[in-house]
Formats: C-alpha cells, sequence, structure tokens
C-alpha cells in the first residue's frame, strides 16, 4: 500500500471509532428504553437487544411526571423563541459590521470577542440577581434572554463573515435597483447567506434544548421548567434512578434534536451565491 | 434623457488619496461618453460619484440640471452596469430584470412589458427561467444590461462591462452597446481602461491620468490632435513613437535623426512623437535616418516593423508593398506635417 492509502485507512479507522464512540451511548439509551425492568436489571443473561420490547417506560415517563408536557412545551417555547431573536439580531448585526461603516465599528467586534471568551457561568450569578430584580424568574422570558444573550456572539461573528463573503456590488446594484437598506438586507443578503442562517439556527437550537445550569438556576417552578431540568425529576423515592424511565425520557428530549439536525442539515449547502459575478 | 455635468468634483479618501481631482465635464444629452485611462486614473470613482456610490469630497454633479450630490442613487434615475455583473443569484433571470421595477412598485402587467421588451433587445427570452449560475459568461452580462434597460433611466453608466469576457465576445458586446445607445438615444458613460473600445465606442472621449482630465474630444481628434504626450501614447496601438531631442533654429536632432522643420518651434529640448504609420520607408539618399529592422510582426492587412538606429527605436506600420525581412537596412523618412512635439517637462504639445 502506498503512504496516501495508509493514511486514508488509518484517517478512516479513526473515524469509525470516534462515531462508534459517540453512537454507543445513544445507542444504549435506545435499547434500555425498550426493555422491561426485569431485562435491564438481569445480569446473569445479558444481551443486547430487547427480548420483549415494550413502551411501558414512555408511558411511566407522562404518570410519574404529571408535568412532563408542560416542561415539552415550554422547551418547544424557550428554544424557538431564542432562535428566533438570536437570528433576527445575528443577520442584522452581522449585516451591519460587514457592509456598512460606522463610528465605533471595529471596537464593538472586539466587544464581541470579549464576551465570548468570558464563561457562561461567571455570568450566572450577575444574571440571576438582575432577574430577581427585575422579577424575570422563574418565567420563560426569563430562560430566553440570557439564552439569546449566550448565542449572539457567536452568531454575530457567523453572520458577519458570511455576509462579508458576498460581494458589496450586489449591495451597489440593489441600491441602484432602489432599494433601501432593509430590503437589500432581507431580499438580497438573507437569501445568499442562508447555509450560514442554518448553521446558526442549528446551534442555537441544539444548545439551548439541551442547556441545564441556568435553566435549574433561574427556575424552580414546574410552570417553566424544561425537559433537561425536568428528567432528573424521574429519581425514585430512594434517590437512584430507574434507567428504563430514564432511558424513555431521554429519548423523548433527544429525538426532536435529531429530526430537526437532519432537517436542516440537508440545507446547509454551499455555493449559493456563485453566477453572481463573473464566471 | 438628460445631461450630465460635473463641476470641480473632487474625491479624497481616507489616507489623502486622491481619486479625482477637481474635474470639470459636461457630457452632452444623448451622447456616449467613455472615460478612459489607465489603471488608478480616478475614472471608476468619477462613475460611482456620479451613480451616487460615492460621495464627492468637493465639487457638484448635475444630472438633467438638477444637482445630484445629495440625492440617493435611486432616485438619481440612473442605472449602473457593474465589471463583474452582480447579478443576484438567488433570482431568476426574469426576477433578476423585475427586482427594480418591483421596488418601484411598478404595477405588474407593466413590469412584465418592460420586461419582455428588454429581453427581447438583448435576446434573453429564452433564459428567463435560468439562474445565474446557469448563464455563460456572455449571457450574464446580457442579463446585467438588461437590468438596466428596464428601469428606461436618464442616464447608462457602465464600470468596465466587457472587461470579463473574451476577446471575440467582446467585439461583439462593443457592437451591440452601440446599436443599444442608437436605439435607445439616451446618455451612456462608459469606464474602460481599453482605449480599442473607447475608440471604437465613444462619440466623445475623456482621458484621465492621476485624478485629472487630460483631454476631451471626439476620437478622431484625440488621435490627430492630442493635447500632450500622454494622450498621444495612451489612444492607438501600437503606440505614438517618441524620440527625445533638441530643437535648434529649424532643425531637430536626435542622435542619428536630423530633420529640417518647416514650423517654429521654440529651441530647446523637445520631444518628437509620430505615429508608427506617418513613418515612411525611403531609399536610404531621402532618409532622415538608416536603421535596422529587429523585429517583423505581420497581422495579414498590415504589418509591423520594430527597428533600430543607434539606439533609436522605431515601429513602422506598412501596408502592402515589400516588406523587409529581420536584419534588413532601412531608410526612413518623417514628414513635417504628422509629427507633433512635446515639451520633455510638462508633457504638453508644442506649436
Amino acid at each position: 500500500m502506498s503512504a496516501t492509502r495508509i493514511e486514508g485507512f488509518l484517517v478512516k479507522t479513526l473515524l469509525v471509532v470516534f462515531c462508534l464512540a459517540y453512537l454507543a451511548p445513544l445507542f444504549w439509551v435506545g435499547v434500555t428504553s425498550l426493555k422491561s425492568n426485569e431485562e435491564i436489571y438481569d445480569a446473569a443473561s445479558f444481551h443486547v437487544f430487547p427480548r420483549d420490547a415494550t413502551l411501558e417506560h414512555f408511558s411511566h415517563v407522562f404518570s410519574q411526571l404529571k408535568d412532563f408536557p408542560t416542561y415539552c412545551l415550554n422547551t418547544a417555547k424557550i428554544t424557538t423563541a431564542t432562535v428566533f431573536v438570536v437570528l433576527l439580531v445575528c443577520t442584522m448585526c452581522g449585516y451591519a459590521l460587514a457592509k456598512l461603516e460606522f463610528r465605533g465599528k471595529n471596537a464593538f467586534l472586539s466587544f464581541i470577542l470579549v464576551i465570548m471568551a468570558l464563561p457562561w457561568m461567571v455570568m450566572l450569578t450577575p444574571i440571576y440577581q438582575l432577574e430577581v430584580a427585575l422579577g424575570l424568574l422563574n418565567t420563560l422570558p426569563g430562560l430566553i434572554l440570557p439564552y439569546a444573550a449566550m448565542f449572539l456572539p457567536v452568531g454575530i461573528l457567523i453572520m458577519r463573515s458570511a455576509f462579508i463573503a458576498v460581494p458589496s456590488e450586489l449591495r451597489e446594484a440593489a441600491q441602484m435597483d432602489g432599494a433601501s437598506e432593509f430590503r437589500i438586507w432581507w431580499s438580497v443578503m438573507l437569501p445568499i447567506a442562508r447555509p450560514s442562517m442554518i448553521v446558526v439556527i442549528l446551534m442555537t437550537f441544539l444548545s439551548c434544548w439541551k442547556e441545564f445550569t441556568y435553566a435549574v438556576t433561574l427556575n424552580s417552578l414546574p410552570s417553566s421548567t424544561t425537559l433537561a431540568v425536568g428528567i432528573t425529576y424521574l429519581k425514585d423515592e430512594a434517590q437512584s434512578w430507574a434507567f428504563g424511565t430514564l432511558s424513555a425520557a431521554i429519548v423523548i428530549v433527544v429525538v426532536p434534536l435529531i429530526a430537526v439536525f437532519l432537517f436542516l442539515q440537508k440545507r446547509i449547502i454551499g455555493g449559493l451565491s456563485e453566477g453572481a459575478l463573473k464566471g | 434623457m438628460a445631461d450630465v455635468l460635473l463641476k470641480h468634483l473632487r474625491k479624497e479618501f481616507e489616507g489623502g488619496v486622491v481619486a479625482v481631482d477637481s474635474v470639470n465635464l459636461e457630457v452632452r444629452d444623448g451622447e456616449f461618453l467613455v472615460l478612459v485611462g489607465p489603471s488608478g486614473c480616478g475614472k471608476s470613482t468619477m462613475l460611482r460619484m456620479m451613480a451616487g456610490l460615492e460621495s464627492p469630497t468637493s465639487g457638484d454633479i448635475f444630472i438633467g440640471g438638477v444637482r445630484a450630490n445629495d440625492v440617493p442613487p435611486k432616485d438619481r434615475d440612473v442605472s449602473m452596469v457593474f465589471q463583474n455583473y452582480a447579478l443576484y443569484p438567488h433570482m431568476t433571470v426574469r426576477e433578476n430584470l423585475a427586482f427594480g421595477l418591483k421596488l418601484r412598485k411598478v404595477p405588474q402587467a407593466e413590469i412584465d412589458t418592460a420586461v419582455d421588451k428588454a429581453a427581447a433587445i438583448l435576446g434573453l427570452d429564452e433564459l428567463f427561467e435560468r439562474k445565474p449560475r446557469a448563464l455563460s459568461g456572455g449571457q450574464r452580462q446580457r442579463v446585467a444590461l438588461g437590468r438596466a434597460i428596464v428601469r428606461n433611466p436618464k442616464v447608462f453608466l457602465f464600470d468596465e462591462p466587457l472587461s470579463n469576457l473574451d476577446a471575440k465576445l467582446r467585439s461583439q458586446m462593443r457592437t451591440e452597446l452601440n446599436r443599444l445607445h442608437r436605439e435607445l438615444g439616451v446618455t451612456m458613460i462608459y469606464v474602460t481602461h481599453d482605449q480599442v473600445e473607447a475608440m471604437t465606442m465613444g462619440d466623445r472621449i475623456a482621458v484621465l491620468k492621476s485624478g485629472e482630465l487630460q483631454q476631451l474630444g471626439s476620437p478622431m481628434e484625440l488621435y490627430e490632435e492630442p493635447a500632450n504626450q500622454f494622450v498621444a501614447g495612451f489612444i492607438g496601438t501600437p503606440s505614438m513613437n517618441f524620440i527625445e531631442g533638441q530643437v535648434e533654429g529649424s532643425t531637430f536632432a536626435a542622435g542619428p535623426l536630423e530633420m529640417e522643420l518647416q514650423r517654429t518651434i521654440p529651441s530647446g529640448p523637445a520631444v518628437l512623437g509620430v505615429r508608427p504609420e506617418h513613418v515612411r520607408l525611403v531609399v536610404a539618399s531621402e532618409a532622415s535616418v538608416v536603421a535596422v529592422v529587429d523585429v517583423v510582426e505581420p497581422t495579414g492587412s498590415e504589418t509591423l516593423l520594430y527597428t533600430v538606429a543607434d539606439g533609436l527605436g522605431l515601429v513602422v506600420r506598412i501596408t502592402g508593398g515589400a516588406c523587409p525581412a529581420v536584419g534588413d537596412r532601412v531608410g526612413l523618412s518623417l514628414d513635417d506635417d504628422t509629427i507633433l512635439f512635446f515639451s520633455p517637462e510638462t508633457g504638453a504639445t508644442l506649436n
């Protein structure tokens, strides 16, 4: 074998190993959620696939956690709202930073980088105090706002690079065509920057859906609890985990994530601006 | 339709670079004016100021008699064709053409009529549903032209629109633009660095150098009566021959070349300019200078001879007749009525 073929083989092997390492827990949770308690705890006759697949754990999730549907709804609402706010602000802000000239532009960029360098947890206490003062504790906006603030810096930078890549002539052509700045942003820039917008949506959606620390700190009422926090209530009276029920809950939490990811990742197609300028 | 008037127009960029320096220029109504000059001469900046994409540092721009300095691009009623087309990549050809009209809230029926008309002029009908990426360079350029036409503007601005096309397509589009200008009869201002484009397309040409207007005139005026050495050298291929020498009384001398002048040129150093077609091959006894043929470039209808005489290089254009071979000694003669003199200091034409 030539050097490049050996190299290719090694790379592929490593990728497969990593892939398996990442997928194994997910797979394990999946099969566990379908096994009966007897099968799960029967170490003597261990087997991978359920012999007698059952959905009892799924119904158990809903019977044990009366507020589970509320958690689902809360998570969906918070995630959707965060994605919407992040997308709106990122695309506008990114456009301004990429294509417009204004005083303080570079200072603002540096500010964004500094914010990005700060760990999330550093901001938890001040945000908590702020929310106490504003009465936002235990409300959905109380999570949406910090989440949006958290994902904005990266999102803005992603959208800024996307808009920088759009040739300035397109903006000028649209100006000559009579488009206002808003119209240029909406009708010309956004459609071209769609792949980057999908990246921002995915990133925000995935992180928001599974966020735990802020969700557990800023909320203590069932009316505003999210799924990531909710499934921790599944511990039984002895404070030990019921693995079957927990696995079923995790599956319910993870399935929308995977669905959204698979749905959007196909749409991250490059080359959209191809053909705008000379060949 | 409208005339365009530039008064003391000046553009200074951050860092003190002066792109356009106090230019006065009048573009007549319905005229095809070409702004030509080497890269960095400020021609594109001038065009962008007329479009409203740059604001002048000082001076005034009038379009159709109205001062346009503070009028935003969309309200100037001008349209612009960009060097790299700048088509909207996510829109079909039809949407690209209709975008400007849609923004102006023109009724759909009128948009359709205008788009169909422009498409018919440019032969775009068959491409309506395609996206720009599915078009060839020439087709993209046509769509860019179409987008400018549909709005029926008072003034068309072109920023080197043909420079990305291959030679054949370029000459074809040149003819097409000329035809378009005839058909629409609208004021067109065209920026190029290609003097052949300037000569073949312009009603008048404005030659720019370092942000300053060198000369404004018809193509033949620039060719025959250049205002200075820069214009003389810039217009015409191959370039005019320049010979640095001395005028003493009525004699011009430069190395092996010596010739009697019938006109009065102030004594002192001077640069003689002569176009390649005005250098005649003659027998040695009648020659102003005898030179050796260094390179022969036949182009079919005519042949270019690159000759050297004692370090003095002269390009000669000959048509028909016997053609000397490389290494031949040829007698060259210059005629007093076809040569020009320039000042070596200022470059200005001496009379």
